[in-house]
């Protein structure tokens, strides 16, 4: 089920009364109908899934439990890498199975070899990379003894299931989210109306821009050999505010639909667009994701407090895998490793936390240093959602070649008015907010004024653009 | 909570009421719909009985000559055509509701028709005519309904747009139409259209499975006719002769076995050259009406000859 669809529109008064009014004081039964329709929501896509996230409930449910009661430091171990081995093996199959072909196959080629393997066609169930990592983290954080295992079921599985941010995020620590289902949960107005608010705004995003932005992206990148280098150069800024507007729009949807049934998600999204560097922007973009690798890969590995080579290895490691979690294509894994080139030199300057607050942060307009460092750390960042919006490696290579090609004999396409005013409406609102989570108006007319426009706004924008999935569901 | 519940109504009220507001309120005819206002007129105003109600998709009203139908069947013909973005029931059931006795109603699907499996559709064509009539939203199926309202705001959005750029007097070309329905204002103009080099089977992005629902509509409004003491009939539209596809005869064949809907004609009948065509493979020439008319005549007078 989509967020931005008819069936979300009233699926979710649906369980919000029934939670709320025919539940309420009774957590245990709370809990029920949240498993119930977290499995509703995402059998809506495709039920026959439902019984892989079932599965991975179970196991991790079980191993869990099996490890806390394990006496030896070895038994222990063995049940960490049986939950490490089901979850990853499910992703490494549904996820990777024809790359990892492909890429053999290519590689025999490559050395002569004609090898005669051929794929499967296989279905990538929604969510799953997202699930698989928020239950490791649970299983993981249970053998290094942070959380004690859940021993309800239900809990457990509603923490596993979440409907709000079951497919695309923010990956939740099971330290944060599971015990919030213990808790007796209390309607609070001022939380549902910052709900309310979150949820708007993320439909703007992704309705309004990213949608809009999609239109053309698609056209311009699927035929990018014919357009002339500014046609090129929109559909790559085009793509940023995409992504940005698609992804960053479903967590705040997802943190905004958790808070109208009294959870609070972790922030996913810091404005990451207004970062002076490429470490700020790695510090505000999809923060549930780096926070998740920086806790379970990069630490583990030494983190910074290792020698300089092996600090470089870290980085290109996390960069490297982040890009892979996202896909299987070499283009997402180039995507990381430019990141990490990027983020490389800031690294051995020791500049890698020299901006962690926020931009401009007491006065109303940035400097024109300040100005400098987003619109660079902006430039390299889009370069880099080059490749991870290209088919594959050569096409993103010729989309770049391209830009540099100044020849008047190609055509010229997207130069649309509205969308690039209403990225600039996106960019204003965003910078005179960039300390909060969303627009919030004190003026209680304004106010009323703002929730009307950006209503009409979404619904005008959502029959305009035809309905179009989220990207991040695909990973 | 009550006071979030409140609040949360009162802005649904309030939304409601500023859609229904620009609903009511906005200029219609800026949003090229005389046309459509027009043929309503025909069929709803006309005081005769014993019409002849031609309708169909644009191929009616951009390749008939109705003013020469009426000389030769002696008797009123009105070309009430609309355009494939319009949906067939919905014109099929307000037509044949205005039929009045002895009254015949021909109907001219085009091609496309016959695939159309889609039976909530709600285009922008038909949105359209739902503001510039809306007593016609009576006709609309459930889901249709629920689709156009939450259209509502984009189509508020549209119309609004529309008025302000006629208050700074931007003019725009409207298609015309002579007493009887028939579009007037190609037939002084240059054709343009190129021919395309597929057909027009293999143009539809659908599956060719043939449309149930589209047979169901054609019944019921052969039904509904027939309650009002009128006839229905149903014939093939004229076509571009690059554009036209044999396969078309089977499928055709097979929509209507075993349907008692009375069809006249023949398909290749109205299979004309590419010199005739004029700005799309259903519209015709000056010269291709005429010549489209006269075969549609004698098919006619054939039917009514046997009945």
């Amino acid at each position: 089920m989509l967020f931005n669809s008819i069936a979300f529109l009233i699926f979710l008064p649906i369980v919000f009364s029934c939670y709320w009014f025919l539940l309420q004081k009774k957590i245990k039964y709370q809990n029920i109908l949240i498993l119930v329709a977290s499995y509703v929501f995402y059998g809506f896509w495709d039920w026959r899934f439902l019984s892989l996230i079932i599965f991975s409930t179970i196991i991790d449910y079980s191993v869990a439990k099996a490890m806390h009661a394990a006496t030896t430091q070895s038994k222990r171990k063995y049940f960490l890498y049986l939950s490490l081995a089901v979850n990853l093996g499910l992703l490494a199959f549904f996820k990777y199975f024809n790359f990892f072909i492909e890429s053999l196959v290519d590689l025999s080629q490559s050395i002569g070899f004609q090898a005669n393997i051929t794929t499967l066609n296989i279905i990538l169930p929604v969510g799953i990379s997202f699930y698989t990592f928020q239950t490791l983290s649970y299983t993981i954080d249970i053998y290094r003894k942070k959380i004690e295992p859940e021993t309800d079921i239900i809990k457990f599985s509603a923490f596993v299931a979440f409907f709000p941010q079951l497919v695309a995020g923010p990956i939740e620590r099971a330290s944060n989210l599971l015990p919030q289902f213990s808790k007796q949960r209390t309607f609070s107005y001022k939380n549902a109306v910052s709900g309310i608010q979150l949820i708007l705004w993320g439909l703007f995003k992704k309705v309004v821009i990213a949608d809009s932005c999609a239109t053309y992206v698609n056209v311009i990148f699927e035929n990018s050999e014919i357009y002339n280098s500014s046609t090129l150069i929109l559909g790559a800024l085009f793509f940023a505010f995409q992504i940005y507007g698609d992804f960053s729009g479903y967590s705040d949807i997802a943190i905004g639909v958790a808070r109208l049934f009294g959870f609070d998600l972790m922030t996913n999204f810091k404005k990451p667009y207004f970062s002076r560097d490429i470490a700020e922007f790695w510090r505000r973009w999809h923060i549930s994701l780096s926070t998740w690798f920086r806790d379970y890969v990069y630490i583990p590995l030494g983190g910074s407090k290792v020698n300089l080579g092996k600090k470089i290895r870290n980085v290109f490691i996390i960069f490297l895998v982040s890009g892979f979690w996202h896909g299987a294509n070499w283009t997402f894994i180039f995507w990381g490793l430019l990141n990490a080139l990027f983020f490389i030199p800031l690294l051995l300057l020791n500049k890698n936390r020299s901006n962690t607050n926020t931009v401009a942060e007491n006065s109303i307009l940035p400097s024109l240093y300040e100005i400098y460092q987003l619109g660079s750390t902006f430039i390299i960042v889009t370069i880099a959602w080059i490749f991870f919006r290209a088919e594959s490696l050569t096409a993103a290579f010729v989309y770049i070649q391209n830009i540099f090609n100044w020849t008047t004999s190609k055509t010229m396409y997207g130069w649309n008015l509205e969308i690039i005013l209403l990225i600039t409406l996106l960019i204003i609102v965003e910078w005179f907010t960039r300390t909060k989570e969303a627009p919030q108006l004190q003026n209680p007319y304004f106010r009323w004024i703002y929730y009307l426009v950006i209503t009409q706004l979404i619904l005008f924008y959502s029959v305009k653009n035809s309905v179009v999935d989220f990207i991040y569901f695909q990973f | 909570m009550k006071q979030f519940i409140k609040k949360i109504i009162i802005f649904g009220i309030a939304f409601s009421a500023i859609n229904a507001l620009i609903f009511v309120s906005l200029q219609r005819e800026s949003f090229g719909l005389m046309i459509e206002n027009k043929k309503n007129e025909l069929i709803e105003n006309s005081g005769n009985s014993n019409r002849m109600v031609i309708s169909g998709g644009s191929n009616v009203g951009y390749s008939l000559d109705s003013e020469l139908m009426s000389e030769k069947l002696n008797m009123e013909v009105f070309n009430v055509s609309f355009s494939i973005s319009h949906d067939y029931e919905l014109v099929l059931n307000y037509i044949a509701s205005n039929l009045k006795k002895g009254d015949t109603f021909l109907y001219i699907p085009e091609y496309d028709n016959y695939y159309i499996n889609n039976e909530n559709m709600m285009s922008h064509a038909l949105c359209m005519t739902i503001y510039n009539k809306p007593s016609l939203f009576t006709h609309l199926s459930w889901t249709q309904k629920i689709n156009f309202l939450t259209k509502v705001p984009k189509m508020n959005i549209l119309l609004g747009y529309k008025n302000v750029k006629q208050l700074i007097a931007f003019k725009e070309n409207k298609a015309e139409i002579n007493k009887r329905g028939d579009y007037i204002s190609p037939l002084n103009q240059q054709k343009t259209w190129k021919k395309s080099a597929i057909t027009r089977y293999e143009k539809y992005t659908y599956d060719h499975k043939l449309s149930n629902h589209f047979k169901k509509a054609l019944q019921n409004a052969q039904k509904i006719a027939e309650s009002k003491g009128a006839s229905f009939y149903i014939t093939y539209p004229s076509i571009a002769a690059s554009q036209y596809d044999v396969r078309f005869v089977e499928d055709v064949k097979e929509f209507y076995k075993n349907s008692d809907l009375k069809l006249i004609g023949k398909q290749e009948t109205y299979i004309f050259s590419d010199d005739l065509v004029f700005d799309h493979p259903y519209h015709l020439t000056k010269e291709g009406r005429k010549q489209r008319t006269e075969f549609l005549l004698k098919d006619i007078q054939k039917e009514l000859i046997q009945k």
